[in-house]
């Protein structure tokens, strides 16, 4: 259960980090160089973060068995 | 039969990057092509026949995609603007990555057990495990992928400095995500004895997790969540 909730906060990360992704995109194509660079380290650090919860989440689900 | 069915994909993505755009332009601005670009567009299909029979990993997953790039590096109208603008072209792009994420997914699966020898000697549950790993990575990289092309063919600018500049930082985003945090910290453990008791031995104190740090951290992803809502519906 405790496993599953983690995986479920993991994929809104890494959706979250998806959207940030694609504001980068749409700066840079605007030519907004910093802003884009500037999301897409917000895009790294937010993926970075769901890779941690699906790493948590798998632990959980292999201690549990 | 699966030769059969990596011939076909093949085949097909080639004909989607080179020879129905090498039509449509033939139509459209009234392209000729001379015998060596014909040769050259006929390449990739020599590669993936040689590759099919000898089932060389980077026959198939590198030397094949790449063949490709001679022909549109040479006739440059075969990657023109003109094919792939407005919902059409967008439409018939999402189809090329598709085929191209299906030819990759099979050919993976053709080579898998030069790449992966330890996926036979271990028990069944291990290889299954092994394919659904790299279908999500497939899915991963196209999902940052695709997040990146968005940008590029929603955005209302048609300068393609800044278009080439967005597609390669999405390829480095790929790349980076996919190699410096999916694959150490994800994937190895998963295919790995050694690594993923290293992972539970650096993610230990998780099993003491309370419900006050799983309240937390839920309080922290809604509040990105809240904050990319907002955010938003500022831009």
């Amino acid at each position: 259960m405790k496993s599953a909730f983690l995986m479920l906060l993991a994929l809104a990360l890494l959706g979250a980090s998806l959207f940030f992704f694609y504001r980068s995109s749409g700066l840079l194509m605007s030519n907004d160089y910093l802003a884009g660079l500037l999301h897409l380290f917000v895009g790294f650090a937010t993926i970075r973060g769901g890779v941690d919860l699906c790493r948590f989440a798998v632990v959980l689900h292999l201690r549990s068995r | 039969m699966h030769h059969a069915l990596l011939l076909g994909v093949g085949l097909t993505l080639t004909s989607l990057l080179l020879f129905i755009p090498a039509l449509y332009m033939r139509a459209l601005t009234g392209l000729e092509l001379s015998m060596d670009m014909v040769t050259l567009m006929s390449l990739p299909i020599l590669v993936l026949l040689i590759g099919t029979i000898t089932k060389r990993a980077w026959l198939l997953l590198w030397l094949f995609p790449c063949s490709h790039l001679l022909a549109l590096a040479v006739i440059p109208e075969l990657s023109s603007h003109r094919l792939y603008q407005g919902v059409e072209g967008l439409g018939a792009f999402g189809v090329l990555l598709l085929v191209a994420g299906i030819y990759f997914s099979t050919a993976l699966r053709d080579t898998e057990p030069q790449h992966h020898t330890f996926a036979s000697s271990k028990a069944p549950e291990e290889g299954i495990r092994l394919v659904s790993m790299s279908t999500l990575t497939l899915l991963l990289s196209g999902a940052i992928l695709t997040s990146f092309l968005l940008g590029i063919f929603l955005e209302p600018s048609n300068d393609r400095l800044s278009a080439n500049i967005t597609a390669l930082a999405g390829l480095l985003t790929t790349w980076i995500v996919l190699g410096r945090f999916w694959y150490p910290y994800f994937i190895r453990p998963m295919n790995d004895l050694e690594s993923r008791k290293t992972m539970i031995q650096e993610v230990l104190f998780v099993g003491r997790i309370t419900r006050q740090q799983l309240t937390f951290s839920a309080i922290i992803v809604a509040l990105t969540l809240s904050m990319l809502l907002v955010f938003n519906s500022i831009m």
